[in-house]
């Protein structure tokens, strides 16, 4: 802006400095052709007086020789001030000769002052001779000489008078050339005065508008871009190229607003994120809610099969007594019985069922027991088979067909029998719901390095890979993984 | 009675002589007095040469004078060599510029008195009268080749353009000097004597050797053919002589002006104006030479006309 002002305002004062110098030069030229005039003037003026004083002393020359004075110094007078007016007016024709800058713009004046110069050369060898002739005139006492110089005084006199009067016309239709001159100068310079005040006033104007839009346009520009910004539109930036205030201004703005714009996305993305981070937290909110209410369920399930499990120990319990009691009085039977009483092989087959009861009701008491860790060298194999044995009462173990393939000779492994079993029979149980229709069931064993591996197998529908990870879950039901 | 009456008739006459002198001397005062008071002191000028030149060379002096003074020195042209006295008798001038023959005339009948005069550049302050005749004339100094012939003198009261010619041949032996020649032509100046015998209104001239050499350089002509054919004695040249009843102070301080010219910017520049170094005082002893020279021609210098014809 200062440099728009500073440009505009050097341009303004650059125009009336030239406006300035063309008035100044053409003043000038009016007063050089006004000096010019005065100056014809005076040289006239001198014409004038040497004319008078050639004149008067002619006159006095005649008062002299007539014998009306004896006084000379009139006459020697006019002569010496004739002489002076000469000798200035040759100075002033000489200096005019010899100023370069004037005869280059005026040859035919320097034409003129050298036909001037051959006339005053003539006009001062009169006047020596008109000088030497008046002198020995006025002291001789030759009568024949005096007549004789008293004529050449009076030609040379004329001579003289003649030759003023030729250089003083000259002088004057010089001059009346240099009024017109003059005159053509004034009516020009007046028209360039006027053209150039006009142009000045008009151009001042149109330089005075370029530097206000020149100002007001960026401004305007960036008020625009301010509000537009304002209103929310960060992605708008003032449009202003100007290298001055005002564009750095604008550059500055729209620096300004890049770096609130990016301020700005990194909020939205931190909000965004903030907000996926809340829904990825209520979703484990939720999550954990609902382990915790499936652990919730689990413990009530646990603590209702430990209740279960304790009213089955203690029915158990109640139950072995007069199982041992059938199984006793059976034995006690069969034992009176003959071989071949048909009685003894119902009754045989009474004590089997009774023992068989007595298994599934220790296995209950074993598995109503109280879960307590306790590892002991466990052979796997029996562990598997006596899992089998505790489910095989379960209707739906039916329509499953077992394969077992368990290694001969298994190794003993260091384990929680008890435990063990349970996951097992959970193990076992999942495969049999997977199998509603009936499957095979498939077990193996086998022995690793220092270790065992068991394997058990189904032809269900088997289990989604993201939810394999519940299968460790103890609380996961058993038709829940059986339908997962 | 009678005494008284004897007395009164001797007494009055002898009061009102010794009163109408001391008049006379107060209007006298009142009339020097006068002059100084309207602050003008004339000095005339012969002319010994170009009447024009004459005027320019005195200029400088008369405006110096004028302001070393505090008066109004004025330069009076004289037109003829025979006027000087007339100007001095009749005070129409305070002073002038003497020829050495013309203040020997004045002096023998009126009170003037000598105060100064130039010396030129080169020393000179005398000059000698010259009798000269160019190349191919046929004269030589024997005044016999001069008879009959036309010759150009400047006026009856120069030494140099009159007297010294004079004295000169009546040395030789001629009495008759008017007669001697064909034509004596009076020129008034000594330049207009130098410029007839080269213009050929004359054949031998006389003039004084210090205008002789002021021509010199103004005619190549004159430079290269004159041929002198005899020169006089040394006189005084031009003195500057006051009337002699101008106040003592205004001599004197006219003279120590004039004196110490050549000590002051300004005064030098006066005396190059008339080609001078300084000016010195000059008496009238200086002029007894001249005096002899007169009487040996015969000349009362009481009598002697100015011959101011015109």
């Amino acid at each position: 802006m200062k440099r728009k002002l500073v440009v505009g305002l050097g341009l303004v004062l650059f125009i009336f400095v030239i406006s300035a110098m063309v008035v100044l030069k053409n003043l000038d030229n009016i007063v050089v052709n006004h000096r010019l005039i005065n100056e014809q003037d005076i040289i006239i003026g001198k014409y004038n007086e040497m004319l008078f004083q050639m004149k008067g002393a002619q006159a006095e020359l005649y008062r002299h020789q007539a014998g009306y004075t004896r006084n000379i110094d009139d006459l020697v007078d006019y002569i010496a001030a004739f002489d002076e007016n000469m000798e200035l007016l040759s100075r002033q024709y000489s200096s005019h000769l010899d100023d370069i800058a004037c005869m280059q713009c005026h040859e035919k004046i320097k034409e003129r002052l050298s036909l001037l110069r051959g006339i005053f050369t003539e006009i001062k060898r009169q006047i020596k001779d008109y000088k030497r002739d008046v002198s020995i005139l006025i002291t001789t006492n030759d009568s024949r000489q005096i007549k004789t110089l008293e004529d050449a005084a009076t030609k040379r006199g004329n001579a003289i008078t003649e030759l003023l009067g030729t250089v003083r016309h000259a002088a004057d239709k010089m001059r009346e050339e240099i009024k017109n001159k003059r005159n053509i100068l004034i009516g020009q310079s007046r028209s360039i005065i006027f053209f150039t005040i006009s142009f000045t006033i008009v151009f001042s104007i149109i330089i005075f508008i370029a530097v206000i839009k020149g100002i007001s346009a960026p401004i305007n520009s960036l008020i625009k871009g301010i509000q537009r910004i304002a209103s929310g539109d960060f992605s708008h930036r003032v449009d202003v190229h100007t290298k001055d205030e005002i564009g750095f201004m604008a550059e500055a703005f729209n620096n300004m607003v890049e770096k609130l714009n990016s301020t700005m996305e990194e909020k939205d993305t931190l909000l965004r994120k903030l907000r996926e981070f809340n829904e990825e937290l209520e979703k484990k909110v939720k999550d954990a809610t609902e382990e915790l209410r499936l652990t919730h369920e689990n413990m009530v399930r646990a603590e209702t099969l430990a209740a279960i499990g304790t009213l089955s120990a203690g029915v158990s319990h109640e139950i072995s007594t007069p199982l041992n009691t059938i199984l006793g009085y059976t034995q006690l039977v069969a034992s009176e019985l003959n071989d071949d009483s048909p009685i003894k092989k119902d009754l045989q087959i009474i004590e089997q069922e009774v023992v068989r009861c007595k298994r599934i009701v220790q296995g209950l008491l074993d598995f109503a027991r109280s879960p307590r860790y306790e590892e002991k060298l466990t052979d796997m194999n029996r562990i598997l088979n006596e899992t089998l044995t505790l489910l095989d009462y379960q209707p739906s173990m039916k329509r499953i067909v077992i394969k077992k393939d368990m290694e001969s000779n298994i190794n003993q492994v260091e384990a929680d029998q008890l435990q063990l079993k349970q996951v097992f029979i959970n193990i076992i149980l999942n495969a049999v719901q997977a199998m509603p229709e009936g499957g095979e069931l498939k077990i193996t064993t086998r022995n690793i390095n220092n270790g065992i591996e068991v394997a058990i197998s189904d032809t269900g529908i088997g289990i989604p890979e993201a939810e394999r990870k519940k299968y460790s879950n103890p609380f996961t039901q058993q038709k829940e993984m059986a339908q997962v | 009675m009678n005494l008284i009456v004897i007395l009164t008739m001797v007494i009055l006459p002898f009061s009102l002589m010794v009163t109408g002198c001391s008049e006379r001397e107060t209007k006298d005062v009142l009339k020097n007095e006068k002059i100084i008071k309207e602050g003008t002191f004339t000095i005339a000028i012969l002319p010994e040469q170009n009447v024009f030149e004459q005027k320019k060379r005195y200029k400088p002096l008369a405006e110096y004078l004028s302001n070393a003074l505090n008066t109004n020195v004025k330069i009076k042209l004289l037109d003829s060599y025979g006027t000087i006295y007339d100007e001095i008798k009749n005070r129409t001038i305070d002073g002038a510029f003497f020829g050495s023959f013309n203040y020997v005339l004045t002096k023998a009948r009126t009170e003037i008195e000598p105060i100064a005069r130039p010396v030129e550049t080169g020393g000179n302050s005398n000059y000698k009268g010259v009798i000269f005749t160019k190349k191919g004339s046929g004269l030589n100094i024997d005044i016999r080749t001069w008879k009959n012939k036309k010759v150009s003198l400047v006026h009856e009261v120069t030494t140099a353009g009159y007297i010294f010619p004079k004295w000169y041949l009546k040395k030789q032996g001629v009495d008759d000097f008017e007669n001697y020649f064909k034509k004596i032509i009076f020129s008034g100046s000594h330049d207009a004597a130098i410029i007839a015998v080269f213009n050929g209104q004359a054949d031998l001239g006389a003039a004084k050797d210090l205008i002789i050499k002021k021509v010199l350089p103004e005619y190549p002509a004159i430079r290269d053919n004159i041929v002198v054919l005899a020169e006089s004695i040394s006189v005084p040249s031009n003195t500057l002589c006051v009337r002699g009843d101008l106040r003592k102070d205004i001599k004197l301080s006219l003279k120590k002006t004039l004196l110490t010219l050549h000590h002051v910017a300004q005064g030098k520049k006066a005396l190059a104006a008339l080609n001078a170094e300084k000016f010195i005082e000059t008496s009238d002893l200086e002029f007894d030479k001249l005096r002899a020279m007169a009487k040996v021609i015969g000349l009362d210098i009481r009598r002697y006309p100015f011959r101011n014809l015109r």
